[in-house]
């Protein structure tokens, strides 16, 4: 992947690794921290093992969208790999991987996150600011 | 009256091309670096150029997501802007998008109508650079 279709975040939570990787994949906590302001969870629904699927429903001002994906790998509290594909109003992108490491950092955690690849810059921006507005909430809930 | 007309495939998808015309940092990649906007009808959208110097101020009329896009531009204007409006349309062609992009309702095609004309050209352009290759020519605030 070309790193100028990558995005790479990383953030120091402060709760354990443990805690991050529930925060991530439960349903009712999902619904709290995805999106954003104005973008309202409809419906989250995962299979959380190898080759299990997952799917998130959004709602905003255009319409409803659908994240879904499978998961690639799950190692319980430190790793999920998962790919994502985004259908909405304006048709489906291309489907892309989530790449999401929880590191032990004193009592909390450092996050990574990767994704990609993202050929076309306004998608790859809309994502980079998705994944902003996920960790503001996370931090409140935390 | 007079209109500004632009016709423009585009080799992106219609959602980029949405995004690109809608959301801040989009526009900021390809018209100018000052940028106040955001994705909402009733919205105003002000542009800044020349430090700030030169302000386009836009209503966002109307949004279509994938489709349309719709700007009043409102006072205080440029000399001529007054009672302009501008238009995106979009649509799907050829796996990438066409473009049809209008500048309406000019009173006279004498002084900038013919600059702003060119400029349209100009940013355009720079719209497609930054769809198709990632890299387009916003103007740019000073220092």
């Amino acid at each position: 992947m070309k790193d100028a279709e990558r995005l790479v975040f990383r953030r120091v939570m402060p709760a354990p690794p443990a805690r991050m990787f529930a925060l991530w994949t439960e349903p009712t906590s999902i619904r709290k921290w995805f999106g954003g302001e104005e973008v309202e969870v409809a419906g989250a629904v995962l299979d959380l093992q190898p080759g299990g699927a997952y799917s998130i429903t959004v709602r905003d001002a255009a319409g409803d969208s659908v994240i879904s994906g499978r998961f690639l790998v799950v190692e319980v509290p430190a790793r999920l790999v998962y790919t994502w594909k985004l259908e909405g109003p304006m048709g489906a992108t291309a489907e892309t991987t989530v790449t999401v490491e929880f590191r032990e950092l004193g009592a909390g955690t450092e996050l990574l996150l990767e994704h990609g690849p993202f050929p076309e810059p306004p998608i790859r921006a809309l994502h980079a600011q998705g994944w902003e507005n996920c960790f503001r909430r996370q931090l409140q809930l935390l | 009256m007079a209109d500004i007309l632009h016709s423009v495939p585009i080799k992106a998808s219609l959602k980029a091309v949405y995004t690109a015309i809608t959301d801040p940092e989009g526009l900021r990649s390809w018209w100018t670096t000052d940028v106040e906007a955001e994705a909402r009808e009733g919205s105003l959208a002000v542009f800044g150029f020349e430090g700030g110097q030169v302000q386009m101020r836009m209503r966002v009329k109307s949004l279509s997501p994938g489709k349309a896009v719709r700007w009043q531009v409102e006072e205080p204007t440029p000399p001529e802007w007054e009672g302009t409006e501008i238009s995106w349309d979009l649509s799907e062609s050829d796996g990438g998008t066409s473009l049809r992009f209008a500048h309406r309702g000019w009173k006279s095609t004498e002084n900038s109508f013919a600059f702003i004309n060119y400029s349209w050209g100009y940013y355009l352009l720079s719209l497609v650079k930054y769809l198709e290759e990632g890299q387009g020519f916003p103007h740019d605030k000073p220092g």
